[in-house]
C-alpha cells in the first residue's frame, strides 16, 4: 500500500498574547495513512485531533515539522492540497440562507467541474434529496443537513476526506447511513481520516486507529495490535454443555494460566499465549469428560483499549497536572 | 490570483444577505433617507417657515454673499446652506455605515453560524478569500450611496433649480462623494473586516465603528458652524490623507488577515 498521508515531526502551538500563556495543541507527532485505508483518530476532547486535521487540511500552519499530502508539502502547496481534500466539519458548515442547489453551487464552483448541474444532480440523487433541491438548508431536519454536509464535502469527488465527528448529533438511523457511506467511498479506493469520539464507530469502520492525549500520539495500528502491545494477558472463553468444579480446580493448577473464573455460565481464562496453549486446556477439558461447546478468544474492544490508555495516562501525569 | 473566486464568494454573500433583514434593511432605508427624506423636509421646512424665522439670514449672509442684493436672497441662502453645509457631510454616513454593517458580518458573521471552516477550506488563496469579502461590503455601499447621490441631485434640482436659477450640487460634491467618501469607505471596510475576523460575532466586530464615525460627526458640526468647510481645496486634503490611511490599512490587513489568525480564533 502506499502512504498518501505522512506526517513528520508535527506541531502546534498557540500564544496567547494576552495572557501570555502557551499552549502546545500538538506535539512532535509522526504518523502515516495508506491510500485507500479508512484511519480512525482518537482522544479525548483538547487532546489535539482537530488540531492535527486543520493543520492537515492546511488551514493551520504548523509551529514544527511538515506533513506530505498525496506528494504535495502543507507548507508549500496548500491550494493545491485543498483542491483535493474533502472536509466535514463538526458542525454542518451549510449557508442555511441559501438552498440545498445554492450550497451545492456556491462550494461546486472552485473546482473544476465540468458540468455543475449535472454534478449536483447526481450527487443529491446518491443522497436521497432531490426533491429537495430548492429547500433552505435552514429548513431541513438534522439528518439530511449533515446529509447535504456531505454531499457539499463530496462535490468535487476528493481523493482523501477528513471528517470530523460525522455522527455527532444524528439519530442513530442517520447514523448508520454515515457509516454505509463511508465504508462505500472506502470501497472507491477513497481515504479517509476521522476524527471521532465514538469508539464504536470507529471500531466498526476504521482499518486502524491513533489514539492522540495531551497532543502526543499514544498508540497507532489496528484494535489487534495496540491490544497486544497495551495487555500482557488475553482471554480465552470456554462453553461447555456441563461445568463441573473438578474441570476448573485441574485447569488451575497449569502454571501459564494467569487467572480463571465463570461468567455467564462460561470459563474465563486469563492467558499469556493463546495460540500455544489452548490445544492445552482443550485437550485436558476433553480428557476429563467436558463436552465443549464453543471455545472464542474475547478481543478487547477499542473502549477498553481507549480507557486503559487514558488510565494510563493519568497515572504517568507528573503531580500537580490536573 | 482569480477575481473570478472573489467574485463567487460576493455573489454568496448577496445571496445570504438579501435573506437576512437586519443587513438589508439599512441598506435599502439608508440611501432613501439621505437622498429624498432629509432633503425633502430642509427645502420644505425652508419654504414653509418665513425667513423672519432664521433671523432674515443674519450670519449666513456672510458666509453665503453671492444672493445679497437678490429677489428671495434669504430663502437662497437659506436653501443653499441647508444643502451645502448640512446634507454634504451626511451624505458621508450612508457609505460608511453601510460598509460597517455589512463588512462586521464578514468574518464575524461566518463565523457565529459555524460556516468559517468550511468556507476556509476551499481551494482559493487568502487573498481571494480578503477581496470577496470586501467586495461584498464595498461595492454594494458605494453603489447605494451613488445611487443616492443621483437620486438626491435630481431632487435637488427639480426642487431649487426655478428658484436659485443654477445648479447648487457643484464640483466639490462630486469630489466628495467620489473620491472622498470612496477611499473613507474603504478604510471603513478594511478596519471592520480586520476587526470582524477577530471579534465572535458580528455585534461586537462593529465595536470599533467609533473610530470612523466621530470624525465624520465631528466634520458635520466643523462644517455647520463654518469652522472647516468641504470645499474642493479641503476635500482633496482630506482625500489625501484618507488615502494613506488607506494604504496603511492594505499594509494591515495583508498581515492580519490570513487563515491561520481566522481559525486560531475558533475554538
Amino acid at each position: 500500500m502506499t502512504e498518501i498521508i505522512h506526517v513528520e515531526n508535527l506541531s502546534k502551538k498557540f500564544i496567547n498574547k494576552k495572557e501570555k500563556t502557551e499552549v502546545l495543541a500538538v506535539d512532535t507527532i509522526n504518523f502515516s495513512v495508506n491510500s485507500g485505508e479508512i484511519f480512525g483518530f482518537l482522544g479525548p476532547n483538547g487532546a489535539g485531533k482537530t488540531t492535527t486535521v486543520r493543520i492537515l487540511a492546511c488551514l493551520l500552519k504548523p509551529t514544527l515539522g511538515n506533513a506530505i499530502i498525496n506528494g504535495m508539502s502543507i507548507l508549500e502547496d496548500q491550494e493545491n492540497i485543498r483542491s483535493i481534500i474533502g472536509f466535514l466539519t463538526e458542525n454542518h458548515g451549510n449557508y442555511e440562507n441559501l438552498t440545498v442547489k445554492q450550497n451545492l453551487e456556491f462550494f461546486g464552483k472552485f473546482y473544476d467541474i465540468q458540468n455543475i448541474n449535472e454534478r449536483i444532480g447526481d450527487i443529491l440523487e446518491q443522497f436521497e434529496m432531490l426533491d429537495r433541491i430548492e429547500m433552505y438548508a435552514g429548513e431541513l431536519s438534522k439528518g439530511l443537513k449533515q446529509r447535504l454536509a456531505l454531499a457539499r464535502t463530496l462535490i468535487h469527488d476528493p481523493k482523501i476526506l477528513f471528517f470530523d465527528e460525522p455522527t455527532a448529533g444524528l439519530d442513530p438511523i442517520a447514523a448508520v447511513k454515515v457509516r454505509e457511506l463511508i465504508l462505500k467511498l472506502k470501497s472507491k479506493n477513497r481515504t479517509i481520516f476521522i476524527n471521532s469520539h465514538n469508539l464504536e464507530e470507529v471500531q466498526k469502520v476504521c482499518d486502524r486507529v491513533g489514539i492522540i492525549d495531551k497532543g502526543r500520539i499514544k498508540r497507532i495500528g489496528t484494535s489487534d495490535e495496540i491490544s497486544k502491545n497495551l495487555w500482557e494477558f488475553r482471554i480465552l472463553e470456554i462453553k461447555l454443555k456441563k461445568l463441573s468444579d473438578e474441570i476448573i480446580s485441574r485447569l488451575s493448577k497449569f502454571d501459564f494460566i494467569k487467572e480463571i473464573f465463570l461468567i455467564n455460565g462460561c470459563i474465563r481464562i486469563h492467558l499469556k499465549n493463546l495460540e500455544e496453549f489452548t490445544p492445552i486446556i482443550v485437550e485436558k477439558i476433553v480428557e476429563l469428560g467436558g463436552k465443549i461447546i464453543s471455545v472464542e478468544p474475547i478481543e478487547h474492544s477499542l473502549e477498553d483499549i481507549y480507557v486503559k490508555l487514558m488510565e494510563d495516562s493519568k497515572i504517568n501525569q507528573p503531580s500537580g497536572e490536573k | 490570483m482569480k477575481i473570478k473566486n472573489s467574485l463567487y464568494i460576493f455573489k454568496k454573500d448577496w445571496q445570504e444577505i438579501y435573506k437576512n433583514k437586519e443587513i438589508l434593511l439599512p441598506i435599502i432605508i439608508l440611501p432613501i433617507l439621505f437622498s429624498i427624506i432629509f432633503p425633502i423636509l430642509l427645502i420644505g421646512s425652508s419654504l414653509i417657515i418665513p425667513p423672519e424665522e432664521y433671523n432674515n439670514g443674519e450670519g449666513l449672509e456672510d458666509l453665503i454673499p453671492f444672493f445679497q442684493g437678490q429677489e428671495n436672497a434669504v430663502l437662497k441662502i437659506i436653501i443653499y446652506y441647508n444643502i451645502n453645509f448640512i446634507m454634504k457631510p451626511l451624505f458621508l454616513f450612508t457609505p460608511m455605515i453601510l460598509t460597517m454593517v455589512i463588512a462586521s458580518d464578514s468574518f464575524a458573521g461566518e463565523k457565529e453560524r459555524k460556516t468559517i471552516e468550511s468556507l476556509l477550506i476551499l481551494p482559493i488563496t487568502d487573498k481571494e478569500l480578503i477581496l470577496g469579502k470586501v467586495f461584498t461590503a464595498f461595492i454594494p455601499a458605494i453603489l447605494a450611496s451613488w445611487g443616492a447621490f443621483g437620486a438626491f441631485q435630481i431632487l435637488i434640482y427639480f426642487m431649487t433649480y426655478d428658484l436659485i436659477g443654477f445648479n447648487i450640487i457643484g464640483f466639490d460634491w462630486y469630489l466628495l462623494m467620489f473620491l472622498f467618501s470612496t477611499l473613507l469607505s474603504f478604510f471603513s471596510v478594511i478596519l471592520m473586516i480586520i476587526n470582524s475576523s477577530r471579534a465572535k460575532d458580528a455585534k461586537s466586530a462593529q465595536n470599533v465603528a467609533v473610530i470612523v464615525i466621530l470624525p465624520v460627526i465631528s466634520l458635520f458640526f466643523l462644517q455647520m458652524f463654518n469652522v472647516f468647510v468641504l470645499d474642493v481645496i479641503n476635500t482633496l486634503i482630506l482625500s489625501g490623507f484618507l488615502g494613506l490611511l488607506d494604504l496603511l490599512m492594505i499594509y494591515l490587513g495583508g498581515k492580519q488577515l490570513n487563515r491561520d489568525r481566522l481559525i486560531s480564533r475558533i475554538r
